[in-house]
């Protein structure tokens, strides 16, 4: 059976591997999906039917009440990858996986309602203030180890967005972390396309030094930016149904519109197929971004980081848009001086759908964290902060049909914790997506002696190797135009990083 | 005489006052046996045939796995007319007596990027083209690719025929396969339009679009899409003119071909991430892609294998890193990994069933590909499918295998001449033969002569003609210059190196308007010198002594 049911096994493949290593042969195994480097590792495979005995779950699911939110001494029975049911003495075959979770509390895979992690070769199309055409699923880069790292903090789905440096900038991608697979592998294909606005400091460029200032420079600008882009949209989708009708008449040998993907995103925005993820601190922003949707007939589906939604919770309540907050971050930059750490509460007590992103690789790693300051910032009840980073997020992301809560027929996405899952002692043990493991503590704290043991052993083989090779390190012509690394220098700056 | 006629016909009088040399020589040789003028006049110049030529006593690597041990191989005017063991010299041929040597097929270079010359700073885009100076599918590298330095140092490593691809842009332009013999692209041409050719670039914030390579994605999208509709709205006024003319765009229109898939793409990957971006990004945009590998390609060997693209590959594998003795954690796991795998990488993608031509494109030196083929071969790659990897397989992808990547009769006189094997760790090849004309590669030594001075020689070339001319050579052992004077005008000298008692100097002739080299090897002993070279005419040896020497420095003497 698989090296899940039966660790022992997994155990000696390793002793063995470190035997082989250790006398000087390069490791010649299949690595595991622990390993360092993400062309190493397989894909975990997915077991028929898994089951968790007797833990602590909290299915973050809604309508269910206070005493069902958290089941005690529960059962998670996955088949195919798939959640199939919850409850005790769940029956399931024999070669089924069993895991004890007994202690242990399970939630479901956390999800990141805003990070970068993964995307490559610049963050950020800084070069107009409208490039609805860029998409990040372009330049996903598998190999980023953040997406390991986080999958150790029990994340399994993040929205990876472009940057804030322009008012319309471009198609985020929702992704699955699914750690070894390449870049095409990670992308949640059930998950609507969507695009990031940003509002205020970042595209007018407040903060920036640029060889020559970009329109526009001030917040009536933006607004007016972004009203000329769907203006331009509608033209052009009104040249393009006119042909289009020209044709159904019979209409022959016609000259057709060109076709442009920048507007073409914009009137899928319009038409309700694309979701708008907009950047935004002020209220007074968040309210001039509400009334340019309203005019152009779509609603914002989330307000990311929205600092001041608290001055305006109901509208945006009423407006159906999402809040996707930091936590307690605050005075980072002029434009976040109203910024509180009650945010997120206040807006949840107002009936605003709020999340709690990471925005950062390393925040990433303990998103269940930020959900517990919710508790301690404002006391939303435990069950509710968790749905901060589960089930709210998925709702923005309009992809809580199959993720967010522990609910039957939705993904095999889950995390087994050693206590609470809001605790600051608590520690990830287990991390599933789609009904594979691809994070598993005990397995990691194995490996990394087998992976010391081949860092040393190629070490050695370095020292010893007397490569004349390392002498002419100039054999290869250093790239001029090697424009990935110039471009990804701009996640040095702090502004860039993070977009915030 | 009929070139002589020509010439004064196309009003090229003056050119004959001066008798020049190349002429001189022409009317000479045609005269001799061997040195057959022959092929049409272009732009009144002469298409030279290089004389017929047995390499003989000598192990033939005909193709990959086909070899003579011992055998001949004879080419008459750039063409091998004869080859295997049991053939016979003939008697107008100059033999070679290669005892000891191998003849390997003459390497092809896939891909060899070079500069093209920039419009000047502050131009306005030349009115047509798309706005986007990264964006230049209508650049052709036949155009720009007069590079006899770059044709030097491709046959250096072997390399007689290179596809030479546009340096800069993001749609860099079409690429020329072309021989790498001297005298630009005129008589080196073999055929144009190879493919167009693609990189990824971004501008800095504020230096234009793209900044991101996100963004240069969804310009190849765009730029992809124009493209096709400028040929869809064009064929649509045609057929029905009494509507708006669409606008026209010289650069959208130059990559119709490649839209349609009758010109393939190369794209150009930074690793093995980028080729399977670029394999999703080909497939939408439906191209005949090629991809130009960067040799991490084993990483990802599966979805590699399963894209189906043929790869153009870079040979290059990375040196040991720098590593303390202490281990503090500066050299990854993934730098150590790689230093250790890369060397399997043509081993693994063959294997695994992936088609693949080499490239020594990205190695400063393109000679140093032997060394790491050297290494891989070590490593268990088949030395005969690394001799096809860069012999047959590029002349069949680029559709050149009727006349290049074999020895075989019928086909251009394109030969590698070694001493050993062509793929060691010091590969020593004697000398190049690009369309039955020698190149003959030279080992520097130090200098142990004084070179400097005012040089007087005949020349004699075949048919009793003889010429006087006059070498200078100025400037210093390690920075030597100077002029060639003869009936034709004083020339400068191109390049001149010194190497034991040998000078090697290279003239170009372009200036007096025969297009080629004139190279010649100065033996120097004391106050005399012989030698012989080659011009873009023919063969010729000379005699002659050194009549001044450069003053003293009188401060030197006080």
């Amino acid at each position: 059976m698989s090296h899940i049911s039966n660790p022992r096994r997994t155990r000696e493949a390793m002793t063995r591997a470190s035997l082989v290593l250790l006398s000087g042969v390069l490791l010649a195994l299949p690595m595991q999906a622990f390993d360092p480097d993400a062309w190493n590792a397989e894909q975990p495979e997915q077991p028929g039917v898994i089951v968790v005995r007797g833990a602590t779950i909290w299915t973050a699911a809604d309508d269910v009440s206070p005493e069902d939110a958290v089941l005690e001494n529960a059962d998670l029975l996955i088949r195919a990858g798939v959640i199939e049911a919850i409850g005790q003495n769940l029956q399931v075959p024999s070669d089924a996986v069993e895991i004890d979770g007994t202690g242990k509390h399970v939630t479901p895979g956390l999800i990141d309602a805003h990070s970068h992690t993964a995307a490559s070769g610049g963050l950020n199309e800084g070069s107009n203030n409208v490039t609805s055409e860029v998409r990040v699923a372009d330049v996903l880069n598998p190999e980023d180890v953040n997406l390991y790292r986080q999958l150790a903090g029990g994340l399994t789905i993040a929205n990876v967005l472009h940057g804030s440096a322009n008012a319309i900038g471009g198609q985020n991608a929702v992704i699955k972390l699914r750690w070894g697979l390449e870049a095409d592998g990670l992308l949640m294909q059930e998950a609507p396309q969507g695009i990031k606005f940003a509002l205020g400091e970042n595209p007018k460029r407040s903060n920036f030094r640029a060889p020559e200032p970009r329109y526009p420079t001030t917040r009536q600008g933006v607004e007016k930016s972004i009203r000329e882009a769907f203006e331009a949209a509608i033209d052009y989708r009104d040249a393009h149904q006119a042909h289009n009708r020209a044709l159904k008449m019979g209409k022959k040998n016609l000259v057709p519109p060109q076709r442009d993907f920048q507007l073409e995103a914009l009137v899928e925005i319009m038409d309700g197929t694309r979701l708008v993820h907009a950047h935004s601190y002020r209220a007074d922003e968040i309210l001039m971004l509400m009334e340019v949707a309203e005019d152009y007939g779509f609603t914002v589906a989330t307000f990311q980081h929205v600092l001041e939604g608290y001055k305006v919770a109901d509208e945006l309540a009423a407006s159906g848009s999402g809040a996707s907050s930091f936590s307690d971050w605050w005075a980072y930059k002029y434009e976040v001086i109203d910024a509180i750490p009650h945010n997120g509460a206040i807006m949840w007590d107002r009936d605003v759908l709020v999340s709690f992103n990471s925005d950062s690789g390393e925040l990433a790693r303990r998103l269940n964290l930020e959900a517990a300051k919710a508790v301690r910032w404002g006391g939303v009840p435990e069950v509710e902060a968790l749905k901060f980073v589960t089930l709210n997020p998925a709702k923005q992301l309009q992809i809580d049909k199959w993720v967010g809560s522990l609910e039957p027929g939705k993904h095999g996405d889950f995390v087994i914790w050693s206590g609470h899952p809001l605790s600051t002692y608590s520690r990830v043990e287990q991390t599933w997506v789609d009904g594979r493991k691809y994070f598993d503590r005990q397995t990691d704290l194995e490996a990394r002696e087998t992976i010391a043991a081949e860092r040393q052993a190629l070490l050695q083989e370095v020292r010893d190797s007397g490569d004349e090779r390392a002498e002419d390190a100039e054999d290869t012509e250093p790239d001029p135009e090697d424009v990935d690394r110039i471009v990804d220098s701009y996640h040095g700056h702090p502004h860039q990083e993070s977009g915030r | 005489m009929q070139r002589i006629l020509n010439a004064v016909r196309s009003g090229r009088a003056p050119a004959l006052v001066a008798a020049s040399w190349a002429a001189a020589i022409v009317l000479v040789l045609s005269t001799g046996p061997g040195f057959a003028i022959e092929g049409p006049a272009f732009d009144g110049k002469a298409h030279h045939g290089p004389g017929a030529h047995a390499l003989t006593n000598v192990r033939i690597v005909q193709a990959p796995g086909r070899v003579v041990d011992n055998g001949t191989l004879v080419m008459r005017d750039g063409v091998i007319v004869a080859v295997g063991a049991d053939v016979e010299a003939p008697s107008d041929a100059k033999v070679w007596d290669l005892e000891g040597a191998t003849l390997y097929p003459g390497l092809i270079e896939s891909f060899a990027t070079f500069e093209v010359p920039e419009p000047e700073a502050g131009d306005e885009p030349a009115a047509g083209l798309h706005p986007n100076p990264l964006v230049r599918p209508e650049r052709q590298a036949a155009a720009h690719a007069n590079n006899d330095g770059l044709a030097k140092k491709l046959r250096s490593a072997g390399f007689t025929a290179a596809v030479l691809v546009p340096k800069q842009g993001m749609f860099r332009g079409q690429s020329v396969a072309v021989a790498t013999g001297d005298g630009g692209v005129g008589p080196n041409l073999l055929r144009d339009r190879v493919a167009q050719n693609v990189r990824f670039r971004t501008l800095g914030f504020g230096a234009g679009y793209p900044t991101s390579i996100m963004g240069a994605m969804a310009l190849l999208r765009q730029v992809t899409s124009d493209a096709r509709w400028h040929a869809a709205a064009h064929a649509a006024h045609e057929a029905d003119p009494s509507q708006s003319r669409p606008v026209f765009n010289a650069s959208l229109a130059a990559l119709g071909p490649a839209t349609r898939r009758e010109q393939r793409v190369v794209f150009e990957a930074r690793d093995v991430d980028r080729v399977l971006q670029i394999a999703d990004l080909a497939s939408e945009l439906e191209f005949d892609a090629l991809v130009v590998g960067n040799g991490d390609e084993y990483q990802r060997l599966d979805e590699v294998a399963a894209t189906g693209l043929t790869f153009l590959l870079p040979v290059k594998f990375p040196g040991a890193p720098n590593v303390p003795e202490d281990d503090d954690l500066s050299v990854g796991l993934g730098t150590l990994r790689h230093w250790k795998q890369a060397p399997e990488n043509p081993l693994r993608l063959q294997e695994a069933g992936v088609s693949f031509v080499f490239t020594s494109h990205e190695l400063n030196d393109p000679k140093k590909i032997h060394e790491h083929l050297a290494t891989a071969i070590e490593r268990g790659f088949d030395a005969d499918a690394a001799l096809a990897a860069l012999t047959t397989g590029p002349a069949e992808l680029f559709g050149l295998d009727e006349t290049l990547g074999t020895l075989d009769a019928g086909k251009a006189a394109h030969v590698v001449v070694t001493e050993g094997d062509l793929f060691a760790e010091k590969t020593k090849i004697r000398d190049v033969w690009v369309d039955g004309k020698r190149f003959a590669l030279k080992d520097v030594q130090p200098p142990s002569v004084e070179p400097l001075g005012t040089w007087e020689v005949v020349i004699k070339a075949g048919g009793g003609f003889e010429m006087p001319a006059t070498v200078v050579l100025t400037g210093s052992i390690d920075d030597l210059g100077g002029s060639v004077d003869s009936a034709q005008g004083t020339l400068p000298i191109a390049s001149a190196e010194v190497s034991g008692d040998t000078v090697y100097v290279e003239v170009d002739m372009a200036p007096s308007g025969t297009p080629g080299m004139l190279t010649f090897e100065m033996k120097i002993d004391g106050e005399n010198t012989q030698g012989s070279g080659t011009s873009p005419m023919g063969e010729f040896t000379f005699t002659g002594s050194r009549i001044s020497k450069p003053e003293a420095d009188p401060e030197v003497i006080q």
